[in-house]
């Protein structure tokens, strides 16, 4: 009876002992803008999965949250228990956990820390001055792992069938040739005029061909207003109502409310689509089968400061919150979603544009692949959240004075004259 | 005494769910509302009035505070209107009066978003069913871009009538079909119209469920948010439909555009309480009435 005793309780502290040690896995949680069942999705998983394997001894648990992500973890952090990572465009993640100062600083891990079987820093596996685009403050709160340009897209078949040339390189060739496709009485331009970021692009392309890159955003961020008397930006805007008065917005444009703009263009109902580089897998389902994508960068203007290959570039990345109590497991995690493989996967299956050299782009972004091999420089979105913006300016005063110019509301020159207003009534009121 | 006791005993947990779920958030609103916060911290900087003061001066909110009022107003008007009608008909010994009710209800058993997305199709500037109906009766004159920025608001506001007109309908007709069928023999007796009978005594018999209808209308008028959002595929809504409950989503949890101002939007959350609060005052002081039992 003595030894059955004995018995009952080694085995008790053997079981104490096994739960003791299996809650000392260390469990990292990722919470995810993206949903389950989405292409991006599934690769993020796979990837944590494989990085599970190779280290056993971490679990980590995803919540797929979707696009209300950023209420969530506004919920976990107020509940005390932040999530380790959070992925959002990099403009997002630093006007919600950057700013708070509840971002941890990735620039010391990505300087110091080795690629993924690979001998160079992580760093350089990206190509020179690429995190510049995202660095906050002196900060990066994330790493990007999904790029998207900004270029014209076009249906290559429908261009021959309307005998169209050469891609046009100028302003004054992109005018002709919307003047050629609706002289064949179809719609040169398609856009979704109920997005009013969207509305953005062609003024902002203008007016960085203009004044050179970035100028936009800098006459945004320029406290006295002075810069907008910059010519560049009311010739920008001249030319927008210039594409307007002309007719080569599809008609109804303005009521467009998406994505039936894009459903339009990828069904021949107009030819261009000036959009990023996620457009291929958005209209997938809604092109012709002989459809074929190709792209030009947005054209060059007359005595500009701007050159034709500079683009615009969006991303998607990754945080980690300082809150993390395993920082370099966490970032050893987030190196992996950088892996030459894993980007291959996010070109191949996500059809993104890969964040690091030396991925190849797949076939259906052949013209973009020649793009980015002349690409001298890469400025500002204006596409509000992912792009590097002020947020409340973008709503209040940029998005809806722009719109009012394309809708043929209000005269450049009153664009002008109102948007250097607010703009120093809007610092004035930020002191 | 002792089951005096018990009763408060059985109210308690339901009081307490209450206050926590009800009250406190809505005092805590108030206090949230005086501070600048953007949610993603604990930290919150004490600011007093400035939320409201700035409100004051933000053209946004004025403008989505005259389209919350347009769809008060004007929609209600429409609303109500259309729900007397449809009350009056049906009340009438109309055949079929089940099958229609149910139809003209049917709205409101699908969910906001695809009602929303529903009408998007219809709107549609090229392929939509409405100028589809137009082109094919040889009407291409009369096309439109519906959901354009001189347009949307008044498209969106005929498919919000359209979805609603069918719940208060039924919640006349609720208060009508309790009236006793002895006053409209009387009335007939007496010599009494159809139109007389249905505003001399229908209508005065369901005053308090017509007040009680105009005061949800309103709630639901100042919170209306969903059908707006799904509107444009929650995206980015045109600014001509932008609601006060609209505008607060988007200066507290941003999305495309990562507005993340908590204490300002709680301002003007607070500001659609206290609209609720006077609205549903002024309506219950206007119709009050001696009360008519029957």
């Amino acid at each position: 009876m003595k030894a059955f005793k004995w018995v009952l309780c080694l085995l008790l502290i053997l079981a104490v002992a096994s739960v003791a040690f299996a809650q000392k896995k260390t469990t990292l949680v990722y919470l995810s803008k993206w949903s389950e069942g989405e292409v991006t999705q599934k690769i993020i998983d796979d990837t944590i999965e494989a990085w599970i394997k190779d280290n056993p001894s971490v679990n980590v648990e995803r919540e797929w949250a979707g696009r209300g992500v950023n209420a969530k973890l506004m919920a976990m952090i107020q509940a005390g228990t932040p999530p380790d990572f959070y992925d959002e465009d990099p403009k997002v993640i630093e006007e919600s956990i950057g700013k708070a100062g509840q971002a941890l600083d990735l620039l010391p891990y990505l300087k110091k820390v080795k690629a993924y079987q690979s001998d160079k820093a992580v760093i350089d596996t990206f190509s020179k001055g690429f995190f510049n685009m995202i660095t906050f403050r002196g900060q990066v709160n994330c790493l990007p792992i999904q790029q998207y340009l900004t270029s014209f897209w076009y249906d290559k078949t429908l261009w021959k069938t309307l005998g169209m040339g050469k891609t046009p390189d100028t302003w004054a060739q992109f005018l002709d040739s919307c003047a050629k496709i609706k002289g064949q009485n179809l719609a040169p331009i398609v856009m979704d005029g109920g997005v009013n970021f969207y509305n953005m692009y062609y003024f902002s392309h203008l007016a960085d061909r203009y004044e050179g890159m970035n100028a936009l955003l800098t006459a945004i961020y320029d406290k006295d207003g002075s810069d907008w008397d910059k010519p560049g930006f009311l010739k920008a805007q001249k030319n927008v109502k210039e594409l307007r008065d002309k007719g080569y917005f599809i008609k109804g444009f303005e009521g467009y409310q998406f994505p039936a703009g894009q459903i339009d263009w990828a069904q021949r109902q107009g030819v261009f689509l000036l959009i990023h580089s996620y457009m291929p897998i958005e209209v997938k389902d809604a092109k012709p089968d002989d459809f074929v994508f190709g792209s030009f960068p947005f054209p060059s203007v007359p005595g500009g400061k701007g050159q034709q290959y500079q683009l615009t570039s969006v991303f998607g990345g990754v945080g980690i919150l300082k809150a993390t109590k395993n920082p370099d497991l966490a970032f050893d995690l987030l190196k992996r979603m950088v892996a030459k493989d894993v980007q291959q996967r996010f070109a191949e299956e996500a059809l993104n544009v890969p964040v690091i050299m030396d991925v190849p782009l797949p076939d259906i972004f052949s013209d973009l692949a020649a793009i980015m091999k002349k690409q001298t420089g890469t400025f500002t979105d204006y596409s509000g959240g992912p792009g590097q913006f002020e947020p409340e300016y973008a709503q209040k005063i940029m998005y809806p004075l722009n719109q009012d110019v394309l809708f043929g509301k209000l005269s450049p020159e009153d664009f002008v004259k109102q948007v250097k207003a607010k703009s120093i009534e809007y610092w004035k009121s930020k002191k | 005494m002792r089951t005096r006791k018990r009763i408060i005993l059985l109210l308690v947990p339901a009081l307490i769910l209450y206050l926590g779920l009800f009250i406190y958030p809505t005092v805590r609103a108030f206090w949230v509302a005086l501070h600048n916060w953007t949610g993603f911290t604990a930290k919150m900087e004490w600011v007093g009035l400035a939320n409201f003061a700035e409100l004051w001066k933000d053209d946004l909110y004025w403008r989505s505070l005259l389209t919350t009022l347009k769809i008060i107003f004007l929609g209600g008007g429409a609303i109500f209107v259309l729900a007397f009608l449809f009350t009056f008909f049906l009340t009438s010994g109309i055949r079929g009066k089940k099958v229609y009710r149910a139809v003209i209800f049917y709205p409101n058993v699908v969910a906001p978003i695809a009602l929303a997305t529903f009408w998007g199709f219809i709107y549609n500037p090229r392929f939509g069913l409405l100028n589809g109906l137009l082109r094919s009766l040889g009407l291409e004159s009369w096309t439109q871009t519906w959901t354009g920025p001189d347009l949307v608001f008044w498209s969106v506001l005929a498919a919000l009538v359209w979805t609603y007109v069918g719940f208060y309908m039924v919640m006349l007709m609720s208060g009508v079909d309790k009236i006793p069928p002895d006053f409209y023999d009387a009335a007939r007796i007496a010599g009494a119209s159809r139109p007389q009978i249905f505003f001399r005594i229908v209508i005065p018999m369901i005053w308090d469920v017509l007040v009680i209808a105009i005061v949800l209308w309103i709630i639901i008028s100042i919170k209306m948010f969903d059908f707006m959002f799904a509107f444009s595929g929650g995206l980015a809504a045109p600014m001509e439909i932008w609601t006060n409950a609209l505008y607060m989503f988007m200066l507290t949890f941003g999305q495309r555009v990562a507005i993340y101002r908590m204490g300002y939007g709680t301002a003007v959350a607070v500001t659609m309480l206290v609209m609720v609060i006077v609205f549903s005052g002024i309506v219950r002081l206007l119709m009050r009435r001696e009360k008519i039992e029957f």
